[in-house]
This record gives structure tokens, sequence and C-alpha cells, in this order.
């Protein structure tokens, strides 16, 4: 199983691609706006923080709902789902149930 | 990923394995709906609430001071929001273009929201008119698009989509080309499997095309005799 997804890291360009369960880990791959196919991993046992929350826009009103992944080294990584309804929410649980 | 590779499914050709790929299609319409269920009640739901207890907070304190301004914004921002994510809900749900406009102008609309969220450009062309095609049909290839659009942003890593839907003497064609790294087409994806169940049920047949250029796929249903006249 994987998702359609928004990713990005703190300083870095947003990612167009998948998140996907692969034994331990999350994987994100995908390609940024112009750049070359990248990838990032994150072992489920150093996630220290899964939330959703919404980001502000450029007016700083609420903008879009994120999944926010945060690493015990002090990593943050915002998801955006391309999935339609209620995938953020399927993709947290999933997320929540695997680090246990 | 495999290279040159292609692979045709029609109705016919499906056989056997026609059920299993129906089953997944009725799973996968069971996840959306959960899906739906829950983004109903966790969001738009609470986001209701909030609003309705803000709006009590705001009536008491108009009461005590007679000065309201500074608890008003904040609602005005939640409902704003809440109003966008209803309409956001409804479109993915079932965009009304598709009923009112017809398969171009919804498919359109659509991919014009695809280039924006991801920002792989996407070409669109249309050749039909909305009388063309019945609701089944427009619907059928509209799903089938959302899926090869997911398949697309999933696997193939592209930076250019074309989509061209035209009609031919009895039947309607939509072809789905990316310059991405291209995919397995026996590989069980889901995606590649729903869309193929889709096309089946209509009708038609899926073909695809991949190398590590890109990926081409064509699919062709066929026009009741009704519209063909």
């Amino acid at each position: 199983m994987s998702y359609a997804v928004i990713w990005q890291q703190a300083g870095q360009p947003s990612v167009t691609g998948r998140l996907e369960f692969v034994d331990g880990w999350i994987v994100l791959s995908g390609r940024p706006l112009g750049g070359s196919p990248t990838r990032c991993s994150v072992a489920l046992d150093e996630v220290a923080d899964v939330h959703l929350e919404r980001s502000r826009d450029a007016q700083g009103g609420r903008g879009r709902r994120l999944l926010v992944v945060g690493g015990t080294n002090g990593t943050r990584i915002e998801v955006a789902s391309l999935e339609g309804p209620g995938a953020l929410h399927e993709l947290a649980d999933e997320l929540t149930t695997r680090r246990v | 990923m495999a290279n040159g590779a292609s692979t045709s499914t029609g109705a016919d050709e499906l056989g056997t394995g026609c059920l299993r790929l129906l089953t997944q299609l009725f799973a996968t319409e069971e996840r959306d709906r959960r899906r739906l269920a829950r983004e109903l009640h966790d969001e738009i739901a609470q986001s209701l609430t909030s609003l309705l207890l803000g709006l009590r907070s705001l009536e008491q304190a108009s009461i005590e001071t007679g000065v309201a301004a500074d608890a008003v914004a904040p609602l005005r921002e939640l409902a704003v929001t809440t109003i966008e994510d209803i309409r956001r809900l409804s479109v993915e749900l079932r965009p009304r273009a598709l009923d009112d406009y017809g398969l171009a102008t919804a498919l359109e609309r659509m991919l014009a929201a695809w280039e924006r969220s991801t920002g792989i450009e996407v070409a669109f062309t249309a050749n039909l008119s909305q009388a063309e095609l019945p609701g089944e049909l427009a619907t059928g290839l509209y799903r089938i698009a959302e899926e090869l659009m997911t398949n697309i942003v999933k696997h193939a890593h592209a930076r250019h989509v074309s989509i061209v839907l035209t009609r031919k003497t009895e039947a309607v064609v939509m072809i789905v080309e990316d310059d991405g790294q291209g995919f397995d087409p026996p590989g069980a994806r889901i995606g590649i499997a729903v869309a193929r169940a889709r096309a089946a049920s209509l009708g038609g047949r899926l073909s695809i095309e991949s190398s590590a250029a890109g990926a081409s796929v064509v699919v062709e249903a066929p026009l009741p005799r009704r519209v063909m006249r």
C-alpha cells in the first residue's frame, strides 16, 4: 500500500511522489519541481511525534491539512495527501499503529 | 521498471481474474467511503462544533461588554475554512462539473487542480461534446483518469503529462502519456488494476506501453448505439 503525497523537509523544496511503509521504515520518494528524483527514509522507531495540523497560506490564513512526522533527532517532515478525503487520517492511523 | 513492456486488457480477457479485480474495486470504494465518513466526523463536525462554541462565547461577551470584534475574526476564518473543506469534499466525492458540463470540462478542472498541487505540467485536449457521452461512460473515464494521475504521481516521477480525449466512429478514446520512468504493467499495481476493471466494466479495454522514457495508457470504450447515431 502506498499513498500519493507531497512531502517537504524543513528548508527543502517540496517533493511530489509517494509514501510507503517498507519493513520498519517510512519511505518517501518522488521528484521536486524542476529537480531530480529523490528519496527519504525514516525508521519507525526514530519517529517521536505524529500529528495533523493545518498549514498557513501566503496571507496567513488556514491552508491545507498536513501530517507532521517528527523525528527523535529533531527532523520534521510535512506530508500532504493527494488521495482525497480521509487519506491523511488513514495514514496517521497506519503510522501510529506501526510505531507501536 | 520494465522497458518496452506492453499489455492490453479488455472485458473478455479478464476472465477468471475479473472477480478478483472487481473485489479490489469494491474494497477501494469502501475504503473511500470510510475515509469520507472519517473526514466528515473528525474534521468538519469538529470545526462546526468549535464554531458553535465560539459563537456562544461571542454572544456572552457581547452581552457583557458590547465589544466583540476580536472574537469575530478567527470565527469567520474558521467558517471560511470549513466551507472550503466541504466544497473540496463535495468535488472529490462527485464533481458537479461532470453532471453539469460533461467529461471534458470536469477533466479540465480536475487536471488543473493536479497541476497546481503537484507542479507536474498537464496538457489536455478534448474534441467531444457533453452530449456525446452517457453519464456512466463519462463517470467511468473520469475515474480512470483519476487513477492514472495518482499512479503517475506515485510511480512515474514525471515532469509532463498529456491527456487526449477523442471520439472515433464507435468508441471514445482517452490517451494518457507521461515522460516519467515507466512502470511495470504486469506488476499488480492496484491503481492500474482498478483502471482496467473500470475500463472492462465499460465494455472497453486498457492498453499500456511503458519504457524508461515514459508510459502511454490507451483506454478505448465503445459508445452506446444511441450515441453513435
